[in-house]
């Protein structure tokens, strides 16, 4: 659009059409001002001169350029007509004008135009170089506003009707001129840092305060010159404009390039790297014997920019700033000029044949619709521009098109290759071939040296392919990811360096990556999950890095890779998982042997017991062990802390404990001592074993039990009482401690009444709800169970589904009924 | 981001051509379905904006035979059409006129023009206001206030109101002309100049902005250029008959009465006799006064010209029947006059009544001079100063008058500072004709007993 904006204006310069030779002030709104007078023009030979005002023109007052524009265009070359002109003295004089051709502006627009163009190319050249780098955007930036300063605003104006339009445009390109020289200071070559205040998380705050700093910046002198408008409005005082502005907005933009060169000297002394000092050096010396005389003249001598004499010297040296910009960029090698400058003018062209075609366009139009009540809409040609604006982009792209095919074949059938890779990488769902496809064919077909491919696992990225000088894993850094994001996925390494001081881990990361050869990072994401990274080094031809071009093909193809490897990813992971599963169903039967598929607690006494784990393997078991005295048993049942995998196997080594130490060792709490010890030197402090031990009393006239971390048993005497065992003085999970010292109680036991011991699963198993089965509601189903062992398991089991209703369990259940038999009763 | 702006583009565009028919829609600059109607009004408003009325009237006349029914035209015509039968049919037609089908600008400006005709100024000045309070900016509502303070001498109102017409039209050389004049009034010679010169400049064809430009050069003493603008009027127009009697007054005042025969002569081809005869009375008045021979205009033979001066033009019977110590008469004028002034007062329409309490005050000020009462004399000739302006070449004339006489008498109470300071400031206007009254009058008070 700047580009465009310029043309407009240079192409009115130069567009023939009557004109009286009078060049105007452009800092008199609704005056027309002589500045000068062409030499041997009608308006010289009538007598004008230089500080008179135009007061009309054929016959007719005017207040506006474009009133004065209409009225001379009704007439041809060589016409003469009145003028009416106020002469200094403020006397009106009629005197008779000859109108000629209009002639060109003369020299010193010439040189401000080639001036302008001279930015515009520079920040063109540095755009296209490092397109995402902030400096190299706001340069670019920079660049546009000094082309329209130099062109619109500085262009001699006349009675154009796109004079106002153009100075206008002007006039906003040198409000926002200074804010972005500072801003451009500020990052250049380095961006100024601001610390985070102590204790809180840096990035934010330094954010916000940068973001805040730059509005202010931004923002000031549009706000100085509404204020001066508005003061000046408000006491009636005229205001004296220099160039558009009042002399306010010229002292805010000598203090922006004051504190703007500043941050250049202070830069040109204090970076570590060489280069870079020399390189803002040169710069600092081309930006203060470039801007200064401008300023100077502008602020301390303002009408010295109103004679023509004088505009060489001032407005001269601000070739300075463009011409040491391309030197200190030429010489760091920081870009590959052939290229870029053979794009930008056939760009340049496209954009000039697309502005004819629209001129022509245009005209067509004006004249099919004069005459006629649309053409007279003051609506319409505010629609009609509008309507330029919003079909100008996409008619330039599609010629743009044309022009790429016929003078960039080679990036043609580098997109068409890059293309068929992405689709093949789409319908590959093998995570090896998705990986040679990255590794291997992206390299060849871009010219690059190597490329690497790092996956995520175990939370780090691990590198899976590529060449062993790379590490071999990067840590996992989420800003970074989330950094690279925000640049659609693909970086320049260099462009993370600023990043550095913000991420202490960046910085090593970032000198191994390049002195392996890496210059580029892509990040692999889908909207699901962070997959990895691809690592790319440069090209081999040439030590330019990527293209934007190319940039946006990788970009696509990048995002089908990440498409493709997260498919081939799962697909593997799900084969893994149910393998596992198969192996899970074998243990759960391997577990499922161990316990025996009935008791015998001795004559006289009926058992029931039952486990069911809450995964495919679990944690709790019961068996039956040979009883202290001769002929008697013991039924342990025993609750592993932990479940699935780890809980089995802890399960089934104290089974074993048990009961390799029962065939040696009979006394109960001999034994549970041992198990204790052995158990507790496995290791695992985390894996405990809770443990009951029961047992018949010599005579059959009751039950010797011991507890270890399980539960009290229930006991529901034949009267249908029921209460809770003693607890026996020492009740330590085996395996907890070192030396667990465990002792047996004695429980008496009438005919008919019934023992239930329960692992702490049955209370704790929840409801849909989250409610907790609970003591007390075990404590009414055995009052009202089954009168048998076998029934009081099933009437508890029956009660554990209704209560749960199918919920995933939440622990491994295990029940026990011991019922001391009627025949036995004393 | 680069859709974000598109579609904010399309919505802009869109809301453009919204706007653009909603506000368009409703807004008809006149009510009529006859284009040509509608092209001819046109013509004749920018006619009427350059002080073309016989073009103005033209068109507007020839719009009413495209539309008969357009209403807008007839109003207008009002401003072009004199005869009293025309007027009379053309308002007759507008309070035939249906004002729902019209739009509120036309309502306004028929209902003005209807009230005004009625004599209901205050219903005619609330329209206009309330509408103006709506559209500030409407130009033919300025235009009808303008011309309606103009017309009751509301200079500042009426100055406020041609300023922002030539805002909206900086060709509006009614507005350029009234300006210059409304400028002249108050003393500021350099603004109407220039209001003069660039209503000269937008209608060069005119006789008028010539016709205007001599007055302001005659009142300024320089007789020279205005005989030169009166004769360009003239040439343009011979028979814009203003200019004759104008160009008679400036040489009366430059005390040059040798062509004044040749102007009446050259009038008398072009205007009517009363006009003629009007200029020609007031010369020899003028004449008489200038040599003093005070007794001349009172001789019998002279009884026509003398009653026509006495209606036409009382300053001059005053100072001619007061210099020659005829008191009672110069009593008979100041009566006429003050009968006048009180029908003035009673008449809402009429406008010039601030101009003739200056010229009541400053005859009964001279009068009393020349009777010796001073003091009195003083009074009347200070108050009539606060009166008059600077209006023309006979106001204004007569405003520079009535200050050398107020000098004179400052001088012969001895004060003799306030007599200079008043003398300065009339040489300042036109030095020419301070220093032509100060030396006939000396030459009077050396040959007085």
């Amino acid at each position: 659009m700047a580009f465009l904006l310029a043309g407009l204006s240079i192409a009115d310069m130069f567009r023939s059409r009557p004109y009286d030779g009078v060049v105007l002030e452009a800092d008199a709104p609704g005056r027309l001002i002589v500045r000068s007078v062409v030499p041997g023009s009608g308006a010289a030979d009538a007598g004008i001169r230089d500080g008179e005002q135009i007061i009309g023109i054929d016959r007719n007052v005017i207040r506006t350029t474009g009133e004065a524009a209409g009225l001379l265009n009704r007439h041809v070359v060589g016409r003469t007509i009145p003028y009416l002109v106020r002469d200094a003295e403020g006397g009106l004089r009629e005197v008779p004008v000859r109108l000629g051709p209009r002639r060109i502006a003369g020299l010193n627009y010439l040189y401000a135009c080639l001036l302008g163009f001279a930015f515009f190319f520079v920040g063109l050249f540095v755009l296209e170089r490092q397109p995402r780098r902030r400096s190299a955007q706001v340069f670019f930036i920079l660049c546009t506003l000094f082309l329209i300063f130099l062109v619109c605003r500085l262009r001699p104006a006349s009675y154009s009707q796109v004079d106002t339009f153009v100075l206008m445009m002007g006039m906003v390109a040198f409000l926002f001129l200074p804010a972005s020289f500072l801003h451009f200071f500020l990052i250049f070559p380095r961006p100024v840092r601001i610390r985070p205040e102590a204790g809180e998380a840096g990035y934010p705050v330094k954010r916000t305060l940068w973001l805040a700093a730059l509005s202010a910046i931004y923002l000031l002198p549009p706000a100085v010159l509404l204020a001066t408008y508005s003061i000046a409005r408000r006491e009636g005082t005229a205001l004296d404009l220099i160039s558009g502005a009042p002399i306010q907005n010229w002292w805010l933009l000598a203090a922006y390039m004051a504190i703007a060169l500043g941050a250049l000297a202070y830069k040109a002394r204090r970076l570590s790297n060489p280069r870079e000092r020399r390189g803002a050096g040169i710069v600092l010396f081309g930006s203060l014997f470039g801007l200064v005389p401008f300023l100077v003249t502008a602020v301390a001598f303002p009408s010295y920019l109103h004679t023509e004499k004088m505009l060489p010297f001032v407005v001269g040296p601000l070739i300075l700033v463009p011409l040491t910009f391309a030197y200190a960029i030429v010489r760091f090698q920081l870009l590959e000029i052939r290229v870029i400058l053979r794009k930008s003018l056939l760009y340049t062209l496209t954009t000039i044949v697309v502005t004819a075609l629209y001129a022509v366009g245009i005209a067509l139009f004006n004249a099919a619709t004069r005459g006629t009540s649309l053409a007279a809409s003051p609506f319409f040609p505010i629609v009609f521009a509008l309507v330029i604006v919003l079909l100008f982009e996409p008619l330039r792209k599609g010629l743009q098109t044309v022009v790429n095919r016929r003078f960039f074949a080679e990036r043609q059938r580098l997109e068409k290759a890059l293309e068929e890779m992405g689709d093949a990488l789409t319908a590959q769902v093998d995570l090896q071939a998705v990986v040679h496809d990255l590794v291997g064919k992206l390299p060849q077909l871009l010219g690059m040296h190597f490329a690497a491919l790092y996956l995520v696992r175990n939370q780090q990225l691990e590198r899976v392919a590529g060449p062993e000088r790379l590490p071999e894993r990067l840590p996992l850094l989420t800003e970074l990811h989330d950094k690279m994001a925000g640049r659609r996925g693909l970086t320049v390494i260099e462009e993370l360096e600023p990043m550095a001081a913000d991420f202490p881990e960046l910085g090593p990361l970032i000198d191994r990556l390049t002195d392996a050869g890496a210059q580029v990072l892509g990040d692999l994401t889908t909207p699901r999950r962070r997959i990895g990274l691809v690592v790319l080094s440069g090209k081999i031809d040439q030590t330019m890095p990527l293209d934007p071009s190319e940039l946006s093909l990788l970009r696509r193809l990048l995002d089908q890779a990440a498409v493709a490897l997260e498919t081939s990813m799962l697909l593997e992971e799900r084969t893994q998982q149910a393998e596992l599963e198969r192996e899970l169903e074998i243990a759960a039967s391997v577990q499922a042997r161990l316990l025996p598929p009935r008791l015998d607690f001795g004559p006289g006494w009926n058992v029931a017991a039952v486990c069911r784990p809450a995964r495919h393997v679990g944690g709790d078991f019961f068996t039956e062990l040979p009883g202290p005295h001769d002929g008697s048993r013991a039924v342990v049942y025993g609750d592993v802390a932990g479940k699935s995998v780890s809980g089995a196997l802890v399960m089934m080594a104290a089974h074993e404990v048990l009961h390799s130490l029962a065939l040696t060792h009979r006394d109960p709490e001999h034994l549970l001592n041992l198990a204790n010890r052995r158990l507790y030197g496995l290791g695992s402090r985390k894996s405990f074993v809770a443990l009951a031990y029961l047992t018949s009393a010599p005579g059959g006239n009751g039950l010797l039990y011991s507890l270890a971390g399980q539960p009290q048993p229930l006991v529901r005497r034949c009267s249908g009482e029921v209460t809770e065992l003693d607890l026996p003085p020492n009740r330590i999970p085996l395996g907890a401690l070192d030396n667990g010292s465990y002792c047996l109680r004695f429980a008496p036991m009438a005919c008919g009444d019934l023992v239930l011991g329960y692992s702490d699963g049955v209370i704790d198993a929840r409801s849909p709800g989250g409610e907790s089965f609970g003591f007390d509601r075990l404590l009414r189903v055995v009052e009202d169970g089954g009168s048998s062992p076998p029934g009081m398991v099933a009437r508890i089991l029956e009660s554990l589904d209704e209560f749960t209703q199918g919920t995933e369990p939440y622990d491994d259940v295990t029940l026990v009924a011991i019922e001391c038999g009627r025949e036995t009763s004393p | 981001m680069k859709k974000i702006l598109v579609l904010t583009l399309v919505v802009l565009v869109l809301v453009g051509i919204a706007y653009a028919m909603v506000s368009r829609g409703d807004r008809r600059e006149w009510t009529t379905d006859s284009q040509e109607a509608r092209a001819e009004l046109e013509r004749g408003l920018e006619a009427l904006r350059k002080f073309y009325h016989k073009e103005s009237s033209k068109h507007f006349k020839a719009a009413l035979e495209h539309d008969p029914d357009f209403a807008v035209p007839k109003v207008l015509l009002l401003y072009t059409v004199w005869e009293r039968e025309d007027r009379e049919q053309l308002l007759a037609e507008l309070r035939e006129v249906d004002l729902a089908r019209l739009t509120e600008r036309e309502r306004v400006l028929v209902g003005f023009t209807l009230a005004k005709a009625d004599r209901d100024t205050e219903k005619a000045d609330l329209l206009i206001q309330k509408y103006l309070e709506v559209e500030p900016g409407d130009p033919y509502a300025l235009m009808t206030c303008s011309t309606e303070a103009w017309e009751k001498r509301d200079w500042e109102r009426a100055e406020r109101h041609y300023r922002k017409l030539l805002e909206k039209d900086p060709n509006w050389v009614n507005a350029q002309n009234r300006l210059g004049y409304i400028a002249m009034a108050q003393g500021k010679f350099k603004e109407a100049e220039e209001a003069f010169l660039k209503y000269h400049y937008v209608a060069p064809d005119q006789a008028n902005p010539h016709d205007s430009m001599g007055e302001l050069l005659t009142l300024l003493g320089r007789y020279a250029e205005a005989r030169a603008a009166f004769e360009k009027a003239l040439e343009i127009d011979p028979g814009f008959c203003v200019s004759y009697y104008h160009l008679a007054d400036m040489f009366i005042m430059s005390g040059d009465f040798e062509p004044i025969g040749t102007v009446i002569a050259r009038a008398a081809q072009h205007c009517s006799a009363d006009r003629v005869e009007l200029i020609e009375c007031r010369a020899g008045f003028w004449r008489d006064f200038h040599t003093g021979d005070y007794q001349a205009p009172f001789t019998e033979e002279r009884e026509a010209c003398r009653n026509l001066v006495r209606k036409e033009s009382p300053y001059i019977f005053h100072l001619v029947a007061i210099s020659g110590g005829r008191f009672e008469e110069a009593i008979q004028v100041e009566d006429g006059l003050r009968a006048h002034l009180e029908e003035f007062e009673s008449d809402a329409f009429e406008p010039n009544v601030d101009g003739t309490k200056g010229l009541l005050l400053h005859m009964e000020g001279a009068r009393l001079a020349a009777q010796g009462k001073l003091e009195e004399a003083q009074a009347k000739l200070l108050q009539a100063d606060d009166h008059l302006l600077y209006w023309g070449n006979s106001q204004g004339i007569l405003k520079l008058y009535n200050l050398l006489n107020l000098a004179a008498l400052m001088r012969r109470t001895g004060d003799q500072r306030a007599s200079d300071a008043i003398y300065q400031k009339v040489h300042s206007v036109n030095a020419h004709f301070a220093e032509m009254v100060t030396g006939e009058a000396a030459e009077v008070e050396r040959a007085a007993p």
